[in-house]
């Protein structure tokens, strides 16, 4: 039996129901993730009302079986991680009220975690000798983030999207298409066979010199693209929107993550989040990061999705700093990286 | 002997107003929240009135949450919070209905209950309310059933017509319908939801052996979700 003080960690912030186990200094002892992608698939994005149905059925059943894969039981914990926001706020409250109830009836701590830095942590999970100063992208189908983190725990966000997140673009683009959903994966799929320099898409703010991102005139050249062609009669070649489209965006990303390493001088930038996992982007900036001399880091694919691995493992690192939370902590959809609890 | 059942700890925000009830050895604890804004507060309320007692959380003996129908948001967060209790402590956990819930709050007899269930709607539901050792128990004739005021009221004509005009109305949240019900109804008095009716109710269904497994405890909803709100949000 485990002795060392476990957290257990509970991620219900969009449509991913996930609960872990991990042991203080970062071991992660189990990790369950279930995903609701098929629940929300017929209606192109998620319903929030259906996934918060789903939270609350399949949260106790996942955490029950983190626990058993862990080999613990409930008396092992030494605290309870959640995800706090950003997120859903009805899928929020599910978890947050879960762990609450935990925490209070095991009587240990509540660590109520912001959804992006545990996205950034999933990194530190990983791999134990990256330590900052670096720079942090954070990209997903809700958020797409750039911020420099000089120490632990401490953030200056640079950059935020203006509009879409990256694979909300992604997921809209791909319904376009007559893709599947998720939409990220999916054009990735159909982009490999594809020309990403078939069609000159906007690169939108490159040159402006700040770190924000848009994607509204991108989705709207794509939509005008297919049509204007649909309409002179001509084929569309779904390979080659795909891949020109996605090249548009990570182009963007790419010059202005770039940039920021040069002005902030860093060595190290950290992928995280779902579309973390998109091989074109990790490919493209490690390439363009590497003729700098700064290395790319990017989490595992089931560490980039939402998961409770990274909620453990902040949560942990919370508890560390004795940054615990009161059982009165509300669910926030809204969380800016690097807000602390009052 | 009411002194040495278990101490019984049992929330329920199905409507406007949510309440947070512990009761044991006599004693009676409630705190109430003005609405479903407050939801998230029902955890650290418990832990005040527990402090109140006295007691620990390894001192409950039964858990209990109203599972509906009403506001999706608060019955989900009573339910789930309920669930949760249940497992950690391997507590019993007994579900009432919420509307069955405002029949206690009334004495022996008929009671209509209807609650504003938004877009229209109504959730409505007729119990015979019987006298029991924990307070007030009521059995459903009719519903819970959500459908438009018109229809609910329809129902109810049928019910009076059929018991002799001998059934009272308490209709939380749809005083947006003032005119929708036959006249000279018997108004119950009181608050709704009553902290002494969700305590006795939740005792007696424990007393019956009508427990939930915490991993099957679900919610009531009688409603599909709304599928017209949709959050573009991929993987991550
Ligand atoms: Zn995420």
């Amino acid at each position: 039996m485990p002795s060392e003080g476990l957290i257990l960690g509970i991620e219900t912030s969009c449509d991913e129901t996930s609960a872990a186990v991990v042991k203080r200094g970062g071991e992660v002892l189990s990790l369950v993730i279930s995903s609701q992608a098929g629940l929300h698939a017929r209606y192109g994005g998620v319903v929030p009302e259906i996934a918060s149905r789903a939270h609350l059925e399949t949260l106790l059943p996942a955490v029950r079986e983190a626990l058993g894969e862990a080999k613990a039981g409930y008396e092992d914990l030494a605290g309870v991680a959640v995800t706090r926001g950003p997120g859903l706020i009805g899928a929020l409250m599910v978890g947050l009220n879960a762990a609450k109830a935990i925490s209070f009836a095991l009587g240990i701590p509540l660590l109520a975690v912001n959804h992006l830095e545990a996205h950034i942590y999933a990194n530190f999970l990983q791999f134990p000798e990256l330590a900052p100063p670096l720079l942090a992208f954070v990209v997903s189908g809700g958020h797409t983030l750039l911020a420099y983190m000089p120490r632990h725990r401490e953030y200056r966000v640079l950059g935020e999207t203006l509009d879409d997140a990256a694979g909300e673009a992604y997921d809209k683009i791909a319904r376009f298409l007559g893709l599947g959903y998720p939409g990220g994966p999916e054009i990735e799929r159909v982009a490999v066979r594809g020309n990403p320099d078939a069609i000159p898409f906007p690169r939108a703010l490159i040159r402006d010199g700040n770190y924000n991102f848009s994607l509204s005139g991108l989705k709207t050249a794509v939509v005008n693209y297919v049509r204007r062609r649909e309409e002179e009669g001509e084929p569309v070649k779904v390979e080659d929107v795909a891949a020109s489209f996605q090249a548009a965006v990570v182009d963007v990303q790419v010059y202005k993550i770039a940039r920021a390493a040069d002005e902030y001088g860093v060595e190290r930038v950290v992928l995280a989040g779902g579309v973390a996992a998109n091989r074109f982007l990790r490919e493209r900036l490690g390439k363009e990061l590497l003729r700098r001399g700064v290395r790319l880091y990017y989490p595992s694919p089931s560490l980039c999705a939402d998961n409770a691995a990274m909620v453990a493992y902040l949560g942990w690192r919370m508890l560390e700093d004795g940054e615990t939370s009161s059982l009165a902590v509300d669910a926030a959809a809204v969380l800016p990286l690097g807000a602390r609890l009052p | 002997m009411r002194g040495r059942e278990p101490w019984l700890l049992a929330f329920d925000l199905s409507g406007p107003r949510g309440l947070v009830v512990l009761e044991g050895k006599g004693e009676l604890f409630s705190r109430a929240l003005e609405n479903a804004a407050g939801a998230a507060a029902i955890i650290s309320l418990a832990g005040e009135i527990l402090a109140e007692a006295g007691i620990s959380p390894r001192d409950l003996g039964v858990v209990g949450a109203a599972r509906g129908p009403g506001a999706f948001t608060g019955v989900r967060t009573a339910v789930m919070a309920a669930k949760a209790l249940g497992e950690v402590l391997r507590t019993p956990l007994v579900a009432p209905e919420s509307l069955a819930v405002v029949a206690a709050c009334q004495a022996e007899g008929y009671v209509f209950v209807a609650a504003d269930a938004r877009r229209g709607q109504v959730y409505y539901g007729l119990y015979e309310v019987e006298e029991v050792a924990a307070g007030c128990f009521p059995l459903a004739l009719e519903g819970p059933a959500v459908a438009s005021p018109q229809e609910a009221a329809a129902c109810l004509g049928g019910w009076l017509d059929k018991l002799g005009g001998e059934i009272a109305l308490a209709d939380t949240g749809a005083r947006a319908y003032p005119d929708l019900w036959p006249a000279g109804l018997r108004r119950p008095a009181g608050g709704i939801p009553d902290p002494r009716s969700l305590a006795g109710l939740c005792r007696e269904l424990h007393r019956r052996g009508e427990t939930v497994d915490p991993l099957r405890l679900e919610p009531l909803y009688l409603r599909n979700p709304d599928v017209g709100r949709r959050k573009g949000r991929g993987a991550g």
